[in-house]
């Protein structure tokens, strides 16, 4: 055994037992070229791409839908009929007359906004100040004595209702 | 890398698959899926598991692929991936560091030994008996050693990217790998390889020729 070691072996194991480490790194490589590489499954890259899948979100473009694809298309149909038929005097007058629509519509926006502002900084006006006014009632003595007095009498009628009212009904 | 006429590069593909392109990270996975797999096969020592952790890796590698440099070598990147990967799991498990390959119940030691489905360029001669023991010599070291000479060996990696892949100083790496073949050297040495040798008949190892 041994006598019909191969050359690359026989070289290897004498580069080794002489101790230089440099030469016996070269002289392993070509042995090591006998080492088996293990190997995955056939399946291994589609399996390690169904579970990327899984972890990431499709990338979705808008302009790539139908919808957007068809109004474009839809609008540029339009713009090309309207300039083919129409004449230069109706094209100004109707693109006057959309822009004076369009800022009479603006300005409505601008002043029912200003309404809606006024009208709710008055009704929260209104209710702070009664807020205020009820406030300063209470922290004086006389009134939260009162309050407090009333809350007792209520409260203790409660109770003497309930007294009366629980022996009729067993 | 690869970077024939026509072939784009492994820096190509991954700003490809950063442009949201998953056929150019497919790609990737096709170029190095087998050198991922038989690192971690190597290490944790079970194709199953193995499986697994190469799919984890490449799948954190995906996750990652912005923070990848191009400046350096996809290779050292992913396979870093996966050495960490391995390790990851081995932590978890706590594996012996112990060889147990050879005393697996129920298995023929040579489906352990030696792949089947990938014949080496020794395959067809004398070498199968070399592949086979190699194999198995490979099996007995520490995985600390295994892990380096496949790295070194079988996946062309240089000393420097070793290091840096696994976080090692050079000269650490260096030592490591002689010590390594040294060991290699010693067990090839009791499976009857040396000239003039007897192969050792109390080791679990098929002796040399037996298997054929």
């Amino acid at each position: 055994m041994g006598n019909d070691t191969p050359d690359i072996v026989r070289g290897w194991l004498a580069a080794e037992r002489a101790g230089t480490a440099d030469e016996a790194d070269r002289a392993f490589a070509p042995v090591a070229l006998a080492l088996p590489k293990r190997q995955p499954s056939r399946r291994f890259t589609v399996d390690v791409m169904a579970r990327i899948a899984l972890h990431t979100k499709p990338v979705v473009k808008w302009w790539t839908w139908w919808g957007v694809q068809t109004g474009v298309a839809a609008s540029l149909v339009t713009l090309g009929v309207v300039l083919g038929t129409w004449s230069p005097r109706s094209m100004l007058v109707t693109t006057i007359a959309s822009a004076q629509a369009l800022v009479w519509g603006l300005d409505q926006v601008v002043t029912g906004s200003v309404v809606w502002i006024e009208t709710a900084l008055t009704l929260w006006g209104g209710a702070a100040h009664a807020a205020v006014v009820v406030g300063r009632l209470l922290v004086t003595p006389g009134p939260a004595l009162l309050v407090g007095a009333n809350l007792a009498v209520a409260a203790s009628a409660c109770v003497a209702l309930q007294r009366l009212l629980a022996p009729q009904e067993d | 890398m690869k970077s024939g006429a026509g072939t784009p590069t492994d820096a190509d593909l991954v700003a490809e698959a950063l442009r949201g392109r998953q056929d150019a990270f497919r790609e990737l996975v096709e170029r190095y899926s087998h050198a991922v797999f038989n690192l971690i096969a190597r290490m944790v020592r079970d194709a199953g598991v193995a499986e697994e952790l190469a799919q984890d890796a490449f799948v954190k590698a995906f996750g990652a692929l912005k923070s990848f440099d191009s400046a350096y070598k996809f290779s050292s990147w992913i396979l870093r991936i996966a050495h960490n990967t391995a390790i990851d799991h081995l932590r978890r498990l706590r594996l012996p560091t112990v060889s147990i390959d050879v005393d697996t119940p129920g298995r023929d030691v040579r489906d352990l030994l030696v792949d089947q489905r990938e014949p080496t360029p020794f395959a067809h001669a004398e070498g199968a008996d070399l592949a086979r023991d190699l194999d198995w010599a490979l099996t007995q070291l520490r995985p600390e050693y295994r892990r380096l000479i496949v790295l070194r060996y079988q996946e062309d990696q240089a000393y420097e990217e070793i290091a840096e892949m696994l976080d090692l100083p050079l000269g650490t790496v260096k030592s490591h790998l002689h010590r390594a073949r040294q060991e290699l050297a010693r067990l090839m040495t009791t499976a009857g390889w040396a000239p003039g040798s007897v192969p050792d008949s109390t080791r679990v190892q098929p002796s040399r020729g037996s298997a054929s």
